[in-house]
């Protein structure tokens, strides 16, 4: 994040020093909080079970076994719900992974990505539609833009000027031909 | 110069009414799933005006009208029931509602570590509890929380108290503990949408802001802070639409016969009343009343945000 990076050019002041460490402490604690009942949980699963059923087992396992692992796979109709959830992941990923795959294919053939070349081909109408004259709301209507600020947004971005700036000088270039060749 | 309305030919009408369709065949599928979800199973309104017993079909039931509505109010131990229940949703929600910053002081603070590694890791961690269900998180809780669980071994061997505490039988904190479990659940998730949300404010202004000499804390006050506003104003506008929805989950796994007056949230009544003991026509009527408050909760508020802060969801 820039906000660390900038303040990093100077030295940082004792307050500060100390604020960073409290932070420090804050977050090693809550993140400890959100991680312990899983590792708590792992290593109940993996002990003697008369000792965990006690309550006794609290930071290491205590007397390691497998048994309860191994048990997992006899269960009945394990198979039917494992593979109803692998599916429904494999299908919703495979859905991303094409997404993604098709806009780099894109970025491939055409050398910038699917965005950046709508927004090129978009502005490309919009210069001619504005040198002929077209008001700007139609303008920016009919290149695809939900409205006038995003139309001018993305134009000023590529272009430098603003579509109605652009417009007029279209307009006068038209009207009062330059008069040295 | 020719104005765009001359230009309109009938070839163009046309171009333009065929794109329409075009758009409105993309959104259709969406439109059918939100019908056949939403809308459609409203038909189960019917069910609050009859007097619905299951083994007979709903036309053969007695019509009664507004017979369960009335109900509601008649009885005096039926509305201090009532009034407990929307006690408690008010409660939750309310604590919700009132912590809702937290996620995003989260992001703030994470955001102010230098180290990558550090911070990578922190999120990750934290946002694990997220995805498993809450039956999950009541084993969880209860294998850490009950009177032979890691807490209380912990804090008998370290002499902080003699007996074991019943935390999950405590009737008297119930608001506060399932507002901590929520927090333990979603602070690391919600921080997500913010430290994106930081990750896209402009970083001229820091460095405008740093060359004009501000702190560490005035550039957090002064620029990530009200950048991160919208954001927050969206997420309170919809915490606070959805008010009396709290959800059955959470707190139906962690219902017992010691703090049933105080978990009991609205949806956890009209389930209760409902699925639990046979009452489907009363749940109903329940269930149609909550719809409706939340309805004019949502248009209040969000008429609110419009004349105050000139945005709104709708």
């Amino acid at each position: 994040m820039s906000t660390a990076r900038m303040a990093g050019k100077k030295k940082n002041t004792p307050g500060e020093q100390i604020f960073i460490i409290a932070l420090y402490i804050l977050f090693t604690l809550f993140t400890l909080v959100c991680f312990y009942p899983f590792y708590y949980l792992i290593i109940n699963s993996i002990s003697a079970n008369d000792v965990s059923a006690r309550g006794s087992v609290l930071f290491y396992p205590v007397g390691i076994h497998f048994r309860n692992y191994a048990q997992v796979f006899t269960i009945r109709n394990l198979g039917n719900a494992a593979l109803i959830s692998v599916l429904r992941t494999v299908i919703g990923t495979a859905c991303t992974v094409i997404g993604s795959y098709l806009g780099k294919l894109f970025r491939r053939k055409t050398g910038m990505s699917f965005h950046s070349c709508l927004n090129r081909i978009r502005i490309e109408h919009a210069l001619e539609m504005l040198a002929s004259g077209m008001r700007v709301t139609d303008v920016a209507e009919k290149c695809g833009y939900s409205g006038i600020h995003s139309f001018s947004r993305k134009f000023r971005e590529l272009v430098g000027c603003s579509p109605g700036a652009y417009r007029t000088q279209c307009i006068k270039s038209i009207s009062d031909p330059p008069a040295s060749v | 110069m020719s104005t765009g309305r001359a230009q309109l030919t009938d070839k163009r009408l046309n171009a333009r009414k065929w794109y329409s369709y075009k758009l409105f065949l993309l959104i259709l599928p969406f439109i059918v799933l939100v019908f056949l979800f939403s809308y459609f199973p409203l038909h189960g309104w019917a069910y609050a005006f009859f007097d619905y017993r299951p083994p007979f079909q709903l036309k053969d039931c007695e019509f009664v009208g507004f017979k369960w509505f009335v109900s509601l109010i008649s009885n005096a131990s039926k509305r201090k029931q009532i009034v407990q229940v929307l006690i408690n949703t008010f409660a939750m929600s309310g604590l919700g509602i009132l912590f809702s910053w937290l996620p995003m002081a989260f992001a703030i603070l994470l955001s102010e570590i230098r180290s990558t590694v550090y911070k990578k890791t922190v999120q990750t961690i934290t946002t694990l509890p997220h995805f498993i269900s809450w039956v999950l998180v009541y084993s969880l809780a209860f294998s850490l929380l009950s009177s032979s669980g890691a807490v209380n071994r912990l804090a008998i061997d370290l002499g902080l108290y003699e007996k074991p505490k019943l935390f999950l039988q405590d009737k008297d904190n119930v608001y506060w503990t399932m507002w901590l479990l929520h927090t333990w659940k979603g602070t690391g998730w919600s921080a997500i949408m913010y430290i994106a949300a930081i990750a896209g404010i402009d970083q001229e202004l820091y460095e405008a802001a740093y060359v004009d000499g501000a702190g560490r804390f005035s550039v957090m006050w002064h620029i990530t802070v009200p950048g991160l506003l919208p954001t927050y104003f969206v997420l309170l506008l919809m915490s606070v639409a959805n008010f009396l929805n709290n959800g059955v989950d959470q707190y139906y796994v962690f219902q017992n016969a010691f703090n049933k007056e105080k978990i009991q949230v609205l949806d956890l009544f009209v389930y209760n009343l409902g699925l639990g003991s046979g009452s489907y026509s009363l749940a109903t009527a329940i269930s149609i009343l909550k719809s409706l408050v939340s309805l004019m909760l949502l248009f209040t508020v969000n008429t609110l945000s419009k004349s105050l802060r000139g945005e709104s969801i709708i």
